[in-house]
């Protein structure tokens, strides 16, 4: 069974031990405003416009059989008539157009991922499985991760826990490492908010969390996503269920909003996070008692916040 | 790093001194070694009687500059000497090829990139005194007259012809000696008063032949003035201290002047010593030899007996050390490559290039790291500035925390040291000289292998202990001869030559053999014929000049100072011109590796294949381009195509994603010219040993060049060293890395320099983000951090065959500020190929094609 893949990223350094080569497979069922890989959420392959990169050969035009090309404000497009056959993306030389999405074959995947194989080695490096929510390709995932496994090769799967627990179950004997999002506490504005139930998220952790023996083979992240989850009351919530819950560390995330300029490349309406205030980037100028709180929160619950570095308040 | 340059308020005043010195040119080289030909010479000739042998009359020229040039110590300096009479300043050497810089001589403080400062009178001397001298017996011309003394009626071709068309190679051995690494610890253990004796001793022996005996007076000759230099150092330093006010400095100097009393005729005690003495040899070399490439060796080994000493017996500290070290790398610093206008573009940054080898293996194949090599990657981290060139050598076995520490340096300093691989070096250096026809490895007599070329077979225990020389070039140090930089060649135009049936369209000339017309070339197997025609016939030209030029200098330019310090010369009595090092070799080195490779996988998929690769537009449902259609589009600058330009930029195979097809040729690009380079020997009896570095000769050829079937357009820099076409390798450091390690390695005996930019590396295994980072999205680096894992890149590079890697980290923000506002990053210092400079200090093509180069994220 093939699996869609829209970018296989090698030298990653965040993404688990090591260096690391991430897959990120397509399709993801919750819609975060701040998403980092807005082409990463439609779950059938999409072709993606570079506008600066057009050189006005006109070779889409021609080739297009829907008359779907348009040549009017920066776009080049009209998203409502194109059937994603991609036939403008064979001829456009200059990567303009480019198809965001391809199938593989697990064999096939295998193949790319083995290539960095000498780097895993040094480095106790591996493969990690990102998306979109990798999990919504389950079977294609289990295949990839087993082949992986049989190679040696470390495995992690970042997910939003979005997903049934069957498939978790699924892939808990193949993959070593779950990196597992964290992200609203409250029901409410979570579905608001992503569009997704978090009961499915917190069970699943729960779950997760309770059948891994090995504890360090999860961990938690929780995105800072000022308005959002970077809010006292919202890590608060999450600190206590992983004090509950027994965990004893989180990652916390930097929030970037590279995604912003992607959206514009698969023609998602740039609406959300300029409207959301999110632009209102939090000014720190030094370690600010007004996020002190942060450290004080996971501090009382007994949590270490891996990676952080200490500074002093000056 | 374990210490800042705060620590160090005198390295802190010298560092700046220096970086914002003025570059002037010296004239005293020149004065003194023309005076003694014209003044003193003649004398002595009739005064004994006889001819002087070359050999003693370049002898007795170095003594007559050694005994006048002027001696200057400056404020603060613990080590002293300089190369030249001003603090930062370049050398004159009117019987080599600075006779280039003549006609420039009015313009060269006003011309905009590397403007050197000359007085009114010091022009008046060269134009009057000095350069008339040389018109008529420098080593260039003298090569000419030999070339048409011999020539043969085989070869129809004069090598100078088209040396002179500037756009096919260099020879640089028309500049003089460079590129080598003597033994250094000799002069510093033994002293020169040793070096004496011993030449005397040999002259008594050699009685009545009288050229071996010449070839000791002119050892004993050079002895001398060294010894008189350093003794006209301490009476300076004597001098100074009796007029020294503060009582801190007027002990230094008096210590200074006993040092230089004492070294380098007697053999160095302490550390101290043992730096003043190499910095003393370094001078004499420079007045000799022209400075490009002359290499310390590996310094961590031969001056750690010192620092281990004085720190056991308790007269050093490690800090002390440190601080003697920096004074030490900032005095390396002191002299600037003299170039003509157009030197900038080919050897930008105008470096000598002094690269002083760390770690490694030692003889017996066990570590070598000790405490010095650390204190040199501090000195490096926290001085950032470009001398010496710090080489660093890893092996399986090098311990963890010494890969840590380079890969911090390299951090630190935004790109020192480069990085070479011993397990794969070690043989390969074993592979510079020629088995002789009678060695074990042998027995039979090997065809092609010239007379000369029997040198036996190298012990293992030598091979481990090269040195890195130039900008990447391995050889024993010591006992190797190898002019490993002797020629460049422009591996691009033989390309030109191909498409164009020998014809070369930039000069309107039939330069190279007919391979025929490309336009009826049915496969890509005859194109790569027609390619490899092209090289062997510009690798012949390459041969016939520099052995013709090596004649040239045997004639009129012996080396006896770099003799009395090469393994060899001494024992057999000969100038090591002559060929009497223990190794002999000279290097050649190609440029325009990935854009030949690439033009080549273009057109092989385009015009012949026409296979991966999207219909050809709706130009009719051809997937292929013909070659017409290519030829023109490159003739006109694709001005006319931009659609073939698109295609070829965006969708043929390149080299350096780790893409068997792109690589292949790459592989091939280099197999045919390590192939045509190493079937000859040269003029003492070596072999000649191919590789791939390219100062900034990319630049300075790519500026002349016109476009080229892998989408480069006319007059852009091409792509250095091994390094992929910037921008091409898009599948990130990994493949990149990759693709360079799949090159036939064991065949590059004269190495390569792979190029790799980072934007920035953040972070290291204590250091990771704070909070107020973490939440301003600047947070990266968690967990173990990026430096541990570039040096885990580096590692599995190395794991896979890679021979050298060197980092660059800037980003290209950064570097475009450097552009507008240079006096803000006056010590910012990058990788060229091979070598650093300071970015500022590049002309605006050379800058441009570093922030061209293809900017790796570290992706979190
Ligand atoms: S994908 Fe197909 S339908 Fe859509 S614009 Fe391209 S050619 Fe037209
Ligand atoms: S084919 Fe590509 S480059 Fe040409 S007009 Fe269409 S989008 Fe632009």
């Amino acid at each position: 069974m093939k699996g869609l893949i829209y970018e296989i990223q090698r030298y990653c350094v965040d993404d688990g031990p090591g260096i690391r080569t991430v897959v990120f497979l397509k399709g993801c069922p919750l819609r975060c405003p701040w998403c980092h890989n807005p082409e990463s959420q439609d779950c059938r392959q999409e072709i993606g416009v570079y506008i600066n990169r057009c050189i006005n050969c006109m070779e889409c035009y021609e080739a297009c059989p829907r008359d779907a090309i348009v040549f009017n404000n920066g776009e080049r497009i009209d998203r409502e008539a194109c059937d994603r056959c991609g036939l403008c993306v064979d001829v456009c030389p200059s990567r303009c157009l480019v198809r965001i999405g391809r199938h593989y074959e697990p064999d096939e995947l295998l193949f790319e991922i083995l290539k960095d194989l000498p780097f895993y080695k040094t480095s106790n490096g591996g493969v990690t499985f990102s998306g979109g929510e990798p999990i919504y390709q389950s079977e294609f995932l289990r295949e990839a991760l087993s082949l992986c496994k049989r190679k040696g090769i470390h495995t992690a799967v970042e997910t939003s826990g979005y997903a049934p627990w069957e498939k978790f179950e699924n892939i808990i004997e193949d993959a070593d490492l779950f990196l597992y999002d964290l992200k609203i506490w409250d029901a409410k504005l979570h579905k608001e908010v992503t569009g997704g139930d978090n009961r499915i998220v917190k069970e699943n952790f729960i779950n997760l969390f309770l059948s891994l023996r090995d504890k360090s083979r999860i961990i938690p992240r929780i995105p800072l996503i000022p308005n959002w989850t970077l809010t006292k009351s919202n890590l608060e919530g999450w600190a206590k269920f992983l004090n509950e819950l027994g965990c004893r560390e989180v990652h916390l995330l930097p929030f970037h909003d590279m995604g912003e300029s992607k959206k514009a490349v698969v023609g998602i309406e740039t609406a959300s996070l300029k409207r959301m205030a999110l632009k209102e980037r939090p000014k720190l100028r030094a370690y600010s008692t007004e996020y002190s709180y942060i450290s004080e929160i996971f501090d009382t619950n007994g949590i270490s916040v891996k990676g952080l570095r200490e500074v002093s308040p000056t | 790093m374990k210490y800042s340059i705060k620590d160090f308020p005198r390295l802190e005043r010298l560092r700046k001194t220096m970086l914002e010195a003025d570059r002037a040119v010296c004239v005293e080289r020149a004065r003194y070694y023309t005076e003694y030909y014209t003044e003193v010479l003649p004398e002595e000739e009739k005064a004994e009687g006889r001819n002087i042998p070359p050999v003693l009359r370049q002898a007795r020229a170095f003594r007559h500059i050694m005994t006048n040039r002027s001696v200057k110590i400056f404020p603060d300096e613990l080590i002293v000497g300089s190369t030249t009479s001003k603090l930062l300043g370049g050398l004159i050497f009117p019987e080599f090829l600075h006779l280039a810089v003549w006609p420039e001589l009015n313009t060269i403080s006003k011309r905009k990139d590397n403007p050197f400062i000359i007085e009114q009178r010091e022009i008046d001397e060269l134009n009057d005194v000095i350069f008339p001298r040389w018109m008529e017996t420098n080593v260039l011309q003298r090569a000419k007259e030999i070339w048409e003394g011999t020539e043969k009626s085989e070869v129809k071709v004069n090598p100078f012809n088209i040396l002179e068309k500037f756009s096919f190679y260099l020879l640089s051995k028309a500049n003089g000696i460079s590129h080598i690494a003597p033994h250094y610890a000799k002069g510093i253990e033994q002293g020169f008063g040793y070096i004496i004796d011993e030449a005397e001793k040999k002259r008594q022996e050699a009685r009545g032949k009288r050229e071996t005996e010449d070839f000791y007076l002119a050892i004993k000759t050079i002895a001398d003035g060294i010894i008189a230099f350093a003794n006209r150092y301490s009476d300076e330093a004597l001098r100074l201290s009796e007029k020294e006010k503060e009582s801190k400095r007027k002990f230094e100097l008096i210590k200074i002047a006993d040092i230089c009393k004492r070294i380098p005729a007697r053999p160095a005690r302490t550390f101290h010593e043992a730096l003043q003495s190499l910095w003393f040899i370094q001078i004499a070399l420079h007045q000799e030899n022209y400075d490009m490439g002359i290499s310390f060796g590996r310094g961590d080994q031969y001056l750690y007996p010192y620092y281990k000493r004085d720190v056991e017996i308790g007269i050093l500290k490690e800090k002390d050390a440190l601080e003697l070290l920096g004074c030490f790398w900032v005095k390396s610093t002191d002299h600037v490559a003299f170039t003509p206008s157009t030197g900038s573009l080919f050897f930008g940054g105008t470096p000598s290039n002094q690269p002083m080898t760390i770690g490694g293996v030692d003889k017996n194949g066990k570590d070598a790291t000790n405490e010095l090599t650390y204190l040199m990657l501090e000195a490096s981290a926290m001085l950032g500035v470009r001398e010496p060139n710090l080489s660093a050598r890893i092996h399986r076995d090098s311990p963890q925390e010494y890969l840590l520490k380079v890969a911090e340096a390299i951090k630190e300093s935004h790109g020192t040291p480069a990085v070479y691989n011993d397990d794969y070096i070690i043989p390969i250096v074993k592979n510079t000289i020629r088995p002789s026809k009678s060695s074990p490895q042998h027995p039979e007599p090997v065809e092609g292998w010239g007379e000369g070329g029997g040198e036996g077979v190298m012990p293992i225990e030598d091979a481990r202990d090269y040195a890195v020389i130039g900008c990447v070039e391995a050889n024993v140090h010591g006992k190797t001869f190898g002019m490993t930089g002797a020629a460049l060649v422009n591996m691009v135009s033989a390309l030109d030559l191909a498409l164009n049936d020998g014809y070369y369209p930039r000069r309107m000339e039939q330069v190279g053999p007919h391979t025929g017309d490309p336009r009826k070339f049915k496969s890509m197997d005859e194109l790569r014929e027609a390619y490899r025609i092209q090289i062997e016939f510009l690798i012949m030209n390459v041969v016939n000049g520099n052995n013709t030029l090596g004649k040239a200098h045997q004639e009129l330019t012996p080396t006896p100072f770099l003799s009395s310090l090469i393994d060899g010369a001494m024992e057999k009595g000969m100038d090591v011109t002559m060929g009497s090092a223990v190794y002999n070799s000279s290097g050649v080195t190609g440029m325009g590796l990935s854009d030949v490779a690439d033009s080549l996988t273009a057109i092989q998929y385009l015009v012949f294949e026409g296979i991966d690769l999207p219909p050809y537009g709706s130009k009719g449902g051809n997937n292929k381009v013909t070659m017409e259609e290519m030829l023109s589009a490159v003739e006109d600058d694709f001005k006319n195509n931009p659609v073939l330009h698109a295609i070829i930029i965006n969708k043929a195979p390149k080299y350096g994603n780790n893409n068997p097809k792109a690589d292949a040729n790459a592989k091939f690009v280099a197999d045919v010219f390590c192939k045509a380079v190493s079937q000859y020997d040269n003029y003492r009896g070596g072999k000649y040993n191919p590789g791939f570095w390219t100062m900034t000769t990319h630049v300075g050829w790519g500026k002349l060049g016109g476009a080229l079937p892998n989408g480069r357009k006319a007059n852009q820099y091409y792509a250095s060293g091994v390094t992929p076409a910037g921008g091409m390798d898009r599948e990130g450091p990994t493949s990149s890395l990759l693709s360079a390690a799949n090159l036939t390695t064991e065949d590059i005996t004269n190495i390569y320099a792979f190029n790799q930019r980072f934007g920035v590396i953040t972070g290291n295994g204590s250091n990771n983000p704070s909070l107020p980072e973490l939440v301003e999205g600047r947070g990266e680096g968690r967990g173990e951090g990026d430096i541990k894992k570039l040096s885990q890149l580096i590692r599995a590079y190395f794991n896979e065959g890679g021979l050298q890697v060197q980092f660059t980290v800037a980003d290209a923000a950064m570097l475009r500020d450097a552009q507008k506002n240079p006096e803000k990053h006056r010590g910012l210092i990058v990788r060229i190929s091979g070598y650093t400079a300071y970015f500022v200090d590049l002309n605006q093509d050379c800058q441009s094609e570093i922030i061209a180069r293809t900017e790796h994220r570290i992706i979190e």
